[in-house]
Parts: structure tokens; sequence; C-alpha cells
């Protein structure tokens, strides 16, 4: 029987103008989006190759002191052709055009979280109040249908039938994409992909639930969409927005300016120490044997190096692990909503969640503490072998290469599996007090 | 006739459970941002402070930040908090340009579909009562339902500015005002959608459908699309590209001194000024581009617009920050007149005002000529 009324819910809806408005959406915001999308990973990934060959080429000829700033050569990961990390921009520095801060684009796991939870609620939200008002509903229970096989039915055939637009469009989007970035996936990019839309489809059975629910529980339909309006608003607009924020509170972290800046002024002070020193050396025994004085014990002055840069990468890891527990309570905070658990599943798969940041940024802070040793020893050896350390060589085998670990997909679905866990909960846990809830009704 | 049916249509709107739904979200929505973009903004000011206490004149927060922070936090603020799943700030723009936009289009759907659906229409015209009196009693009697819940709560929210600090002036209160005009008119632009949405389809659930799709396209894909396209077109050379630049112009000034070198000399601070003018240009033709073509939107006239009214937006970009990130002066607390900052606004508002007479005619003809028998 659940299957006869599935088949009815799916034959009735595919001839219906809401499908076809559901599928010209999804396609709309899936399928053209993947241009959008397409257009900046290949920007991303040209800037890369570009930076990477100029990276490389000024350390072919470069002295052993100065300031290096870390790159890291590994190229953007393929699976961000299709999401794209929130905000890159750390410096606040007008990097991000005006008209993009004002106007963001929507990557795969934003247009999925907002517009498949829609398109449920609009295929959903009459599936009971329609059967009751149209009088189909008694006919059916006249027959000695239950309520559990209409139920089952119903959400069988909605999810069927909205999972059908969403699939075509995403095959659509991957199609426009192919040329850029999608033709490189790798195995576990595909697993990734593939588990993306299982959530997806997940998080679409939820929002069925949810809608069934309502459904069963108002007297008509009008009402069963404001009440569901109401509740979709609140999980996708609202605490997700908000919640972020009141964790900040408890939760504050210096900003990346701060930090920075914090850094520099210590630079400042260790640059007027070293000055003082090295004057007074001169004024004391004249110019006579100054580099070799300068990387002696008796000056102090590498050790004082050596300290500066131990306390400056102390401190950026401080930083990067206040600002790791602060994105932890954001979504802990957020989880009532489950759009959050969604996005935080979709993000993780595509290599665009918190967790990824985190990790890239640890390691990037290990590196320079490594390429700033690797530079002192160089200048240390300089001085003993009697070298000017201004004097430009090839330093490509000097500085370590910076070759970032991304997240693996074990690790990745680790972290999601939480959120998803929380998802197939809340699915469950609807439909339960949906047939619950109409059990208890009289439907005369 | 035409005040009796007002009367009639207001009463019903004001007791319904639309209307309460309206209030409810503006109650709830309203305020919580406020709070949250009020305390985004002292975040943004304590920032500003320690900044121009070590030497970095940076334009100051705009108060009015609050209502639109636009492009201000681009220059301030800790950005890890936007990690969160990409997080918006629940500012007032994206309270009335996302959440209230979609009530009042709803609003506007199930306004005639549930009198087709009752057939209350075919027995009140089955009487001589004109059907031009009628849409425009409707029409007018869910404007004013939809504007006084929204124009209470802003007030409210006013209030909870000026208690949590934020400075007011005069000028700033008739920019408040001129937002609240626009806020209702974006949200009329929206309603008559509905109304349209409900006029042409036969029932209310199609009508809801067709107005949940029309505002899913307006408010997420036409803007979104319509700035990629234009960012596309009209690249601006990353960050990136331009420090990439910078380091080729230094190799190439040391290989021509012979190695060690002061890159403090006017030719290399001129030639790496050039190649922040050019990023900057670019970005700006990007704004222009993007603005007139965004601007005939209504959620493009609603975020010029706003953002102009609270100088966080293309002006305060073009006024403040360029020459600030040229570094042609110093920033600190520039001041903008409520006249400068108003009159940019004024054609988004036009453009707001133009959907809503354009939509409103539309809906009159299709109802005119429909056959409700």
């Amino acid at each position: 029987m659940i299957r006869a009324i599935a088949a009815r819910e799916i034959l009735a809806h595919l001839k219906s103008a809401r499908f076809a408005i559901a599928l010209l959406l999804c396609v709309a915001v899936f399928g053209l989006n993947a241009l959008a999308l397409r257009a900046n990973y290949r920007a991303a990934c040209q800037d890369h190759a570009r930076a990477s060959a100029a990276f490389q080429e000024s350390l072919a000829d470069r002295a052993p002191i100065g300031n290096l700033e870390p790159f890291v050569e590994t190229p953007p990961p393929s699976l961000r052709v299709l999401f794209h990390v929130p905000r890159e921009d750390m410096e606040g520095k007008l990097t991000v055009p005006p008209l993009l801060s004002l106007f963001p684009g929507l990557d795969y796991a934003v247009a999925a979280g907002v517009f498949l939870s829609l398109v449920a609620l609009m295929f959903g939200y009459d599936a009971v109040t329609g059967e009751r008002a149209s009088g189909t509903l008694r006919l059916l229970f006249a027959g000695g249908v239950s309520r559990a096989q209409v139920l089952g039915g119903k959400l069988l055939g909605l999810v069927v039938v909205c999972v059908v637009p969403f699939l075509l469009s995403v095959g659509v989007g991957l199609l426009l994409a192919w040329h850029n970035g999608v033709s490189e996936f790798s195995v576990s990019d595909w697993v990734a992909l593939a588990l993306f839309v299982t959530v997806s489809v997940l998080y679409l059975t939820l929002f069925l639930s949810l809608s069934l629910l309502v459904s069963v529980l108002m007297p008509s339909s009008a009402s069963s969409m404001l009440v569901l309006l109401l509740v979709w608003a609140g999980a996708v607009l609202v605490v997700p927005n908000v919640a972020p924020y009141l964790s900040a509170w408890n939760h504050s972290v210096e900003s990346t300016w701060e930090v920075m800046h914090g850094m520099e002024v210590k630079a400042g002070e260790l640059q007027a120490d070293m000055n003082q020193r090295v004057q007074t050396r001169v004024k004391e025994h004249g110019p006579e044997n100054l580099m070799a004085w300068l990387v002696s014990d008796e000056s102090g002055i590498m050790q004082m190096l050596e300290d500066f840069l131990d306390r400056a990468l102390s401190g950026l890891q401080a930083h990067a692990l206040h600002a790791r527990r602060r994105i932890n309570a954001g979504y802990g905070l957020s989880r009532v909503s489950p759009f959050a658990s969604f996005m935080y599943v979709a993000q993780e798969l595509g290599h665009a969640g918190g967790n990824e940041m985190v990790c890239t940024t640890n390691q990037v802070i290990t590196h320079a503490g490594l390429t700033a040793g690797a530079m002192l020893q160089v200048l240390r050896d300089d001085v003993s072998a009697g070298r000017n350390p201004a004097e430009t060589r090839d330093m490509r085998d000097v500085v370590p290469r910076l070759r970032v670990t991304h997240l693996s997909l074990p690790r990745r679905m680790r972290n999601a599996g939480l959120d998803a866990g929380l998802l197939l909960v809340w699915t469950v846990a609807l439909l339960m007090v949906s047939y619950l809830a109409w059990a208890r009704r009289e439907e005369i | 006739m035409f005040r009796t049916l007002v009367t009639r249509f207001l009463l019903k709107d004001i007791l319904d459970l639309k209307v309460a739904v309206l209030f409810v979200f503006c109650a709830a929505a309203i305020p919580v941002g406020s709070v949250i973009s009020g305390h985004e903004y002292h975040a943004r000011r304590a920032e500003y402070q320690t900044r121009m206490a070590a030497g970095d004149s940076i334009p100051s927060p705009r108060p009015l930040g609050v209502v639109a922070q636009g492009v201000d936090a681009a220059q301030y603020g800790s950005p890890l908090t936007s990690y969160v799943m990409g997080s918006q700030t629940p500012d007032l723009l994206f309270v009335v340009k996302v959440i209230l936009s979609l009530v009042a289009i709803l609003m506007g759907a199930v306004s005639f579909a549930e009198e087709k659906q009752g057939s209350i229409l075919k027995v009140s015209f089955a009487g001589p009562l004109p059907r031009h009196e009628y849409i425009l009693a409707k029409s007018v009697s869910g404007l004013v339902s939809i504007t006084y819940p929204v124009v209470v709560v802003w007030l409210a929210a006013a209030l909870v500015f000026v208690a949590m600090g934020a400075p007011f002036s005069a000028g700033a209160w008739i920019r408040v005002a001129l937002a609240v005009v626009f806020t209702v008119a974006y949200l009329a632009v929206f309603y008559a959608i509905g109304v349209l949405a409900s006029v042409s389809t036969r029932t209310g659930g199609t009508a809801a459908y067709v107005a949940f799709a029309a505002w899913a396209v307006l408010v997420y894909i036409v803007p979104a699309g319509i700035a990629a396209t234009t960012a596309r077109h009209i690249p601006a050379p990353s960050v990136t590209q331009t420090r990439q630049e910078t380091a080729r112009l230094r190799e190439q000034l040391a290989e021509r001194k012979g190695g060690n070198v002061g890159y403090g000399s006017d030719a290399f601070k001129q030639q790496v000024r050039e190649l922040e003018v050019n990023r900057l240009n670019r970005m700006q033709q990007q704004l222009h581009v993007g603005r007139m073509l965004l601007v005939g939107t209504p959620p493009g006239a609603l975020v010029f617009g706003l953002t102009d009214i609270a100088d966080t937006g293309a002006e305060f970009w073009l006024r403040l920050l360029r020459p600030y990130a040229l570094g042609e002066e110093a920033g600190g607390s520039v001041q903008v007149t409520a006249v400068d900052a108003c009159r940019p606004a004024l054609a988004p508002l036009a453009v707001l005002l133009a959907w809503v007479v354009l939509l409103f005619m539309v809906t009159f003809l299709i109802f005119l000529r429909q056959d409700i028998a």
C-alpha cells in the first residue's frame, strides 16, 4: 500500500506546475551558479600558479636576511570549484571588491541548505491538509489504509519528487564545471561529493518530515504554510546568523590586525634593543669583527631572535586555538537548527570548513618557524665562513617548501559524523511525532 | 464605498493571523539584529581607536553601520566569526532584504486566493461593487497592514541603538527616517509581487508557490548572478597579483642598482602606487557597472540605497576607503552630511516606487479583465 500511495503522489506531482517551478529553480541555482563558481576557481588557480612561479623565482636569488612571507605551494583543492571558503580575506584591507562584498555569491553548500529546504516545504505543506480539504483522506481511511501507511507513502513519494530536480540540476552543474576542476576530481573527491548528495537528500527528508508534521496538525493549507514559513525563517535565516555572534561574546578573539600589530610592536622593540647593543659594541671595540660578534653567544642577539620567534609562534598558535574554540562554540549554539548541522557537514566534506582552515593555519605557523630557523642557521654559517650575509644566492634548497596537507576524507567524515547523525535523529523524531500526533487526531 | 472597503479590509487584516506573524517577525528579528549590529559597531569602534593610537589613521566606522554594515566590515573586525557557515551579519539590511520580504510576498500571495477559493469574490461581485475600487481598497489596506508593524519596530530599534550608545546626530535621524521609507517601499514591491501571483493563479497553494519561487529568484539568484557576471567581465587584479607585481618591480630595481637598494625611492613608490591605483580603478569600474545593473532589481535598490544612507556603500568606499587605501589623506572621523549621503539613495528609491506602481498596474489590469464567475 505504501508503494501505491507513493506512486500516486509521484504521478500527481510530476505533472504539476509546482514540479516545473522547482525544477527551474534548482537548475537556476545549481546549474547557473556552477558557471560563477567555475570562474572563481579558475581565477584562484591561475593566481596560485603565478604566485608559485614568482615565489620560486624570488628564492633563486635572495639573501638570507629580511622578511620572507610563507607561501602555500599546494594549489586549492579541486572540491573548491563547488564549495568556497566563507571568507578567505583575513586582512580586512579592501582585498575583496566592494561589489562582491555587497552581493556575495552562493556555493553548493549554501544553495542546498537554503533552496532544498524551501523546495521540500513547498511540496509538503499541503500533503495532508490538501487531502483533508478535498475529502480523499476519508476515502483512504474508509478503505482500510492506516495512518502510518499514508504517512510513509506520502514521504516516500515526496522524497522521490524533490530528489529528481536536485539530482538533475547537480548533474547539469557538474557538466558545466567539468572543464575546470571537476575533471581533476580524485576518487575521494567523488566519494565526498556522493556523500554531500546523500546528506542533502537526508536534509530534504528532514524538511519534508517537518512539513508533514505541520500539515497533520494544521486545519488548512494556508495556516500550514504560515507556520512552516515561520519555522523555516527561524531555522535557516535567524538562528545560523545570530548564534555565531552570541558565541563571539563569550569567546572573544583578537582580530588578525591586532595580532599582527602586536608582533610588529615587539619586533620594533627587538630591533631597538639590537641597535642599542650594536652601537655600544662599536663604541667600545670599533667595527672590527662585528658580524662574528653578532652571531656569537657573547652578544646574545641570536638568542634574542630565537626567543622572539618562539614567542611569536606560540602567540600565533594560541590565536589559532582560540579561533578554533570560537568556531566550535558558534557551531555548538547553531546546532539547534538543522540548517547549521547541514552546513557543517557540507563544508567539511567540501574542504571548506572551519577545521580545514585551522588545520592549514597551523601548518603555515609551523612552517614559518622552520623557515626562520633555517634562515638563522644560514646566517650563522655565513659568519663562520666569512661570507657576507647580505649577498644573494639560490635559497630554494634552504627554505623548506610549504606543502599543506588537507584533511583526509575519513577525518572529514569523522568531523561531520555528529552533525549527520543529528540530521538523522531530527528526521526520525519528526516522523515519529507526526505519526503520534496523527494517531491521536480524529479524521471523520 | 472605497472608504468602507478599506476600513473593512484593514480591520480584517489587523486582526488576521498573517499580520500577527509579520509583527512577531519584526518584533523578534529587528531588535535581535539591532543588538548584534550595535555590538559589532562597538567592536569596530574599539579596533578603530587602537589603530588610530598605533598611527594607522583609518576612516572611522560609520555609526549607521548598525543599520547596514555594507563594506564597512571589509575594513574592521575579527573575520574569524565569518568562518562559521559564512554567516552574514544580521543587520537591519539583512533582516529587511531576506526575512521581511518573504513575509510580505506571502501575505500578498494569500490575499486574493483565499477569497477566490471561498467564493467570496463571486458573491461580492454579484452586487454593484466596482472591481477597481475593490482591488484598490484591498491593495491600500494590505500596504497599510505591512507598514505599521515595520514603522513601530523600526522606531524601537532606533531607541535600542541610542540606548547602546551609537552616536546618533540629528542628521542620523533624517537618515533613519529615509531608511524606514526604503523598507516600506521594498516590502511594498514584494507585497505587490505576491498580490500579482495571487490574482494570476487559481488557488492559494499555487500562488504561494509562485511567490516563493519569485522571492528566491529575486533575492538570491538575480543579484548574485549579476554581481558575479560583472566581476567576471570587469576583473580586478587580486591582492596577490599586485604583490607579485610589486616584488617584480623590486627585483628589477635591485638588478639595475646592483643589489642593496633603498625601496624608499620616489620612482619605486610611484610605480607601486600605480599598481594599487590600477587595482582600485578596476574595482571602481566593477562597482559602477554593477550598480547600474543591480539598481534595477528590488534587492539591489535596497542594498545600494540603505548602504548609501548609512555611509557604508559605494559612496563611502569612493569617498573614504579608496583615498585611505592610496594613503592620500588621513581617514579619521570624516563627517558626511545627511543630504550628501541621502542624495545618491534617491535613484534607488525611485526605482522601488516605480516597481510598486508597475506591479500594481499590471495586477489591476489582470484583475479587471479576469472572469471571476
